[in-house]
């Protein structure tokens, strides 16, 4: 009973929040309106026992949005949502499939034949999930995110307007970087 | 191993657990009125500092700019204290425990994030320069030390083999982590500072930016602001012990008079740190958090990693 | 009530005072901080933090509207005091203690604020501004800042009314993010600067050397050392009392070897603001003013040691140039710095920007 409540507030709140992020005139709300969002969904994941999974999703969402604050709001010069400007486009397709996905998914949800549980759940409910999510391929999942960051700081290094030879010179052998901010460790 | 044995107590022990806090963190603040840049002004009136600081804050009116995002400013204030309590929920005091969750650590490294959020909001609702640079300095300096910490809150429970506060405990009934992940427990230490926006990581409440994020904050908002540090302090330090310290290991005392007095030694080590080094720039922190924190602290983790296979 | 006069006692005895300092009256603001680190009382960093607002000295009229400026800013309760000369000092923060316990004043001063804020309110209207954002004001437009990104730019004064800021100076700049572009520095009041005959200069070594250690305890501040700081402020005070030079000499030796060893400071103040041979030509600066803000800080400390050890001042007060060829040489030095660095290289000269005042008395750490 209690666990009903707490689920269909979660739902509400995270539905609510969402909506929120089209609706409020700030680029901070409306990060912060997703943040909630988020976290109501994390918290949801509680419910289901996989404790780990929902403090981690809460966690990643958050921390995801403080950046977010980083890139969103510093870097958009002008940020229009601050004037009473619309932030949708192509208004009514976007309702269209935002409704029609829902109703898609909700309908799965509720309709679906589900098996019904036939043992007690697993001592460690996490570790069950991780076995039937990745399985055999343990090992590749691990290392997927080191590659993920490596790929993600190598782009930021294309992408960056300065380049080596900006910083070390044309032989590469400037010591230390020739950078406008230096950082703290000084080195080549 | 022993049994690892936490009661989880009611939730009706919330409000002395919150109680208990407070005045840890109200401890924390007459430590640091004692210790503080201001040595001639006699003891008495050093430790009565947060009792007129408070008197002060109390009496003022809340302030409002032009233009200022007022529900995000407050939310930012009042959120740190709420973290700091959420975060002693799962310290285990001696036996008893008010949340025994199965994923401390990970419920004590979300609250840390949160704080992110509930700092550069505080910096991004005056809509005023120094703040919100305040607020910006807080995020860069965060991203330094945040996947340090994560990595040195991995290594306990590599080493116990379990998220649980509990179990880290119990692992510990031989030798305490301190010992042999000397490391992590640097890096955990350096990052509770961090997020307390404390002494030389707290460039977010610098001079050069004429208080930064505290720079508009007067009345309520400015007392939780500077409350909800100490409390974030007091909950670092109080959440330290169950991982590097032993939790409530230690002879004579009792359980959990031992855990107030490991707290108390460690919050007094942080307090005590305030004013002995220059603020660490967070431009230049950043660097250093990647390219020398992070490693360290990988390392740190290997190395509990090879002894707890070699050992099993 | 027993209890809101309770705490109202408990807040005065712990109020924060925002001081003025005003070009010419040093001896005033250095008198005024001790009396209130006597007092208990601490010194704010913002109109925010404030409880008192102190003027030290005779203020210009240029000074006074700026004043006005961020009495307005304080919240309440608050009390305005100003203090001329030295030996008024103690009587103004007795004033301003008596003001802050006063509650019908205080009560009286709210409700003024109120009714101004409630007629201003009146006048505003906001149709017709199609490009205002929150609160009527315009949105920033954007620019390539230092690393070529676009970002808004925002035309941003910093002082005159700035703890550890120095006194008189304005520095106008436009900030991209937290980077300074196109800095402009004035300074207010300038008739003092152009003064036909300057006050009178103290020839007091003692004073010097005080004056240099107040302005690295000001650098050390705002590098967040708090004991360094506290350290210098102990000699400047231990200077103006008149200390003997065989007790105050082998202190300085500590902080200035504490200093110099210091490799965190070196690592965090590294490459600030560096004054090289070409700067330092063109616009006629000393060799001491040569290298970055950690340097001129140890410059700042050894020389109130070979001043505290009987060296007789050469020039002026002024430790780092003329003022003038400083106010020249400082836009080159904040192009493309961070608003927080902008403080520390600003505070790394130790310049007087507003000419010196009369000889501040000896022995005057005891009004």
């Amino acid at each position: 009973m209690l666990e009903a409540i707490v689920f269909w507030t979660l739902g509400a709140v995270a539905v609510a929040a969402g909506a929120a992020v089209f609706k409020v005139d700030s680029m901070a709300r409306a990060t912060y309106a997703l943040a909630v969002s988020f976290v109501a969904v994390g918290l949801a994941l509680l419910l289901v026992d996989l404790h780990y999974v929902g403090l981690v999703t809460v966690l990643m969402m958050v921390m995801e949005m403080a950046i977010m604050a980083v890139y969103m709001v510093m870097f958009m010069g002008m940020n229009p949502a601050l004037m009473p400007m619309s932030m949708v486009h192509g208004r009514r397709t976007a309702l269209v499939v935002s409704v029609g996905t829902f109703l898609l998914l909700a309908a799965g949800a509720l309709l679906v034949p589900w098996p019904s549980r036939r043992d007690a759940p697993p001592v460690d409910v996490t570790a069950a999930l991780g076995e039937a999510l990745m399985g055999s391929k343990m090992l590749v999942m691990i290392t997927v995110s080191p590659v993920m960051l490596a790929t993600i700081v190598a782009g930021i290094v294309l992408a960056a307007p300065r380049t080596r030879y900006d910083r070390f010179g044309d032989d590469l052998r400037g010591h230390p970087a020739d950078d406008p901010q230096p950082g703290g460790v000084g080195r080549r | 191993m022993p049994e690892p044995t936490v009661v989880e107590v009611s939730a009706a022990w919330a409000p002395p657990a919150a109680l208990l806090l407070l005045t840890l963190a109200w401890a924390g603040a007459c430590l640091d009125g004692l210790l503080g840049p201001a040595p001639g002004q006699g003891r008495v009136r050093a430790l009565r500092r947060p009792l007129t600081e408070t008197a002060r804050l109390l009496r003022q009116p809340r302030r409002t700019l032009v233009g200022a995002d007022v529900m995000l400013w407050r939310i930012g204030g009042a959120g740190l204290v709420l973290v700091a309590l959420l975060m002693v929920a799962v310290v285990p005091l001696g036996r008893w425990t008010l949340a025994d969750l199965s994923v401390g650590i990970v419920w004590f490294n979300a609250l840390d994030v949160v704080v992110w959020a509930l700092v550069w909001l505080a910096g991004w609702g005056p809509n005023a320069v120094h703040s919100l640079v305040g607020g910006y300095r807080f995020l860069a300096q965060a991203l330094a030390y945040e996947l340090p910490l994560m990595f040195a809150l991995t290594s306990p429970a590599v080493a116990a083999g379990s998220l649980r506060v509990a179990d880290v405990v119990a692992a510990q009934h031989t030798v305490w982590f301190v010992v042999w992940m000397p490391v992590a427990f640097v890096v955990y230490c350096l990052a509770v500072a961090g997020f307390s926006v404390w002494g030389p990581l707290s460039p977010a409440a610098g001079a050069d930016i004429a208080g930064g994020v505290l720079s508009e904050a007067s009345g309520p908002d400015r007392l939780l602001l500077l409350g909800g540090r100490y409390a974030l302090l007091a909950a670092g330090a109080a959440f330290a012990v169950p991982l590097f310290l032993g939790g409530g290991a230690g002879p004579l005392l009792p359980g959990w008079a031992w855990v107030l007095v490991k707290t108390v030694l460690l919050l007094a080590a942080l307090v005590a740190v305030r004013h002995r080094l220059p603020t660490l720039r967070p431009d230049r922190f950043v660097e250093v958090g990647w390219m020398v924190l992070l490693p360290l602290v990988l390392l740190q983790v290997l190395f509990v990693s090879v002894i707890v296979v070699g050992g099993s | 009530m027993g209890l809101s006069s309770w705490v109202a006692e408990q807040a005065v005895a712990g109020a924060h005072v925002l001081l003025v300092d005003v070009p010419g009256a040093w001896a005033v603001r250095v008198a005024a901080e001790q009396r209130v680190a006597r007092r208990g009382w601490q010194l704010a960093l913002s109109p925010a933090d404030a409880d008192v607002l102190m003027v030290c000295g005779r203020a210009g009229p240029q000074l006074v509207a700026a004043v006005d400026t961020v009495w307005e800013q304080l919240p309440g309760p608050r009390a305005r005091v100003g203090a001329a000369g030295v030996d008024e000092v103690a009587a103004a923060l007795d004033e301003s203690a008596r003001l802050l316990g006063d509650e019908t004043h205080q009560c009286d001063d709210a409700r003024e604020r109120a009714r101004s804020l409630v007629a201003e309110d009146g006048h505003d209207g906001h149709d017709g501004m199609e490009m205002s954002g929150p609160g009527g004001i315009a949105l920033a437009g954007g620019d390539m800042d230092r690393d070529g990104l676009e970002m808004d730019v925002l035309h941003v004064p910093l002082g005159p009314v700035l703890p550890y800021w120095p006194a008189g100076l304005v520095l106008w700049g436009s900030l991209h993010g937290d980077v300074f572009e196109d800095v402009h520095l004035d300074v207010l009041d300038p008739a003092a600067m152009a003064d036909p005959e300057p006050p009178a200069v103290s020839s007091d070594p003692a004073v010097h050397a005080a004056r240099s250690c107040d302005e690295a305890a000001a650098l050390l501040t705002l590098a967040g050392w708090g004991h360094a700081a506290v350290t210098a402020r102990g000699l400047r005070d231990m200077l103006l009392a008149g200390a003997p030079a065989d007790r105050c000499v082998p202190e300085l030796d500590r902080l200035v070897s504490r200093v110099r060893r210091s490799r965190t400071l070196r690592w965090a103040v590294r490459g600030l603001g560096v004054v090289d041979e070409v700067l330092a030509r063109e616009h006629g600066l000393p060799e001491r003013v040569r290298g970055d803000v950690h340097d001129r800080l140890a410059g700042m400390l050894d020389r109130a040691r070979a001043l505290a050890a009987g060296q007789q001042p050469t020039e002026r007060s002024c430790a780092h140039g003329e003022p003038t060829a400083v106010l020249d040489a400082l836009p080159h030095l904040l192009h493309g710095v961070d608003i927080a660095a902008v403080r520390l290289v600003v505070g790394s000269f130790a310049v007087e920007y507003g000419g010196l005042s009369a000889e501040p008395a000896r022995g005057a750490s005891h009004a």
